[in-house]
């Protein structure tokens, strides 16, 4: 923790964190409180199941918690908060059993959504963009989901996305053309019935 | 329509979409609190009981061996009074 905290914009932040540090449940259960809805938010992106969503975002903040010493006052509290949250939410997709899970995501598109969500035409409803979206990223491994969720969903820069995966920027780029091509391919594949 | 803008304009709809409402606040309080270690009371009754009981043992192991260390310093004073000494 810097000594002098008065001349970092962020120091109400870092006072906050101090008092977590210190034991004070109350001052983290304000953290919490606070951002929660934008760590439910951001976490919906990497799960449509409202039961992982409610333990991802607990997970989150437990992990949070855990890394309160290491919070510098660098930035706001809520992008820190973010970083680790995409952390989680990345850890979760690859600890996931990929196989099942994207043959229960190809099951799921026959059986569910719309024709060719994705390839026709942009859905109207909220709720099925967001499961087209979902389900289209869902054919990708963990690494191009979770470039293409940042840079598409999140709406993140090159950089931004850099910052948040903890991968450097032209990582994400490189990342990002081949995440591109493979969703182009699978997605045609899901079109012509190959797959 | 380009397929990856129309990923684009799929994501701007799906950003509208309704998020459940989650709260975990409880949840994560109560995991943190049973992740703390709770800090040792130093001077309750079991743990003096046990300090007393070690320090007993010390003390009586170190008896125990104190023939030993005299011999060890002093090997003739030892054997001369001993039984088998001449």
């Amino acid at each position: 923790m810097p000594e002098n905290t008065t001349q970092n914009p962020y120091a109400g932040d870092i006072a906050r964190v101090q008092a977590a540090v210190d034991g004070d449940e109350a001052a983290y259960a304000a953290i919490v409180a606070e951002f929660q809805p934008a760590t439910t938010r951001l976490m919906w992106r990497f799960t449509r199941d409202p039961g992982k969503l409610e333990e991802l975002v607990h997970d989150a903040f437990v992990e949070v918690y855990y890394s309160l010493p290491k919070y510098r006052g660098a930035g706001p509290l809520g992008g820190w908060i973010r970083t680790i949250a995409v952390r989680v939410g990345y850890k979760f997709w690859k600890h996931k059993k990929r196989d099942t899970e994207r043959q229960a995501i190809h099951e799921q598109i026959a059986a569910t959504a719309p024709p060719d969500a994705l390839t026709d035409s942009i859905p109207e409803d909220p709720e099925d963009a967001h499961r087209a979206l979902y389900d289209a990223l869902a054919l990708l491994g963990p690494r191009d989901r979770l470039v293409l969720t940042l840079l598409y969903w999140e709406n993140c820069t090159t950089e931004e996305a850099a910052a948040l995966s903890g991968w450097s920027s032209s990582m994400v780029r490189v990342q990002a053309f081949r995440a591109r091509k493979r969703l182009k391919k699978l997605l045609e594949a899901e079109k012509n019935g190959t797959v | 329509m380009e397929l990856f803008e129309r990923i684009e304009r799929t994501a701007e709809r799906a950003q509208q979409a309704e998020v459940p409402h989650v709260d975990v606040v409880d949840r994560v309080c109560r995991t943190i609190r049973l992740a703390r270690p709770e800090e040792p009371a130093l001077l309750d009754t079991p743990s003096m009981a046990f300090a007393g009981l070690s320090l007993g043992v010390t003390v009586l192991t170190a008896l125990m061996f104190m023939p030993l260390l005299s011999t060890l310093l002093d090997p003739m004073a030892a054997y001369m009074n001993s039984p088998w000494s001449f």
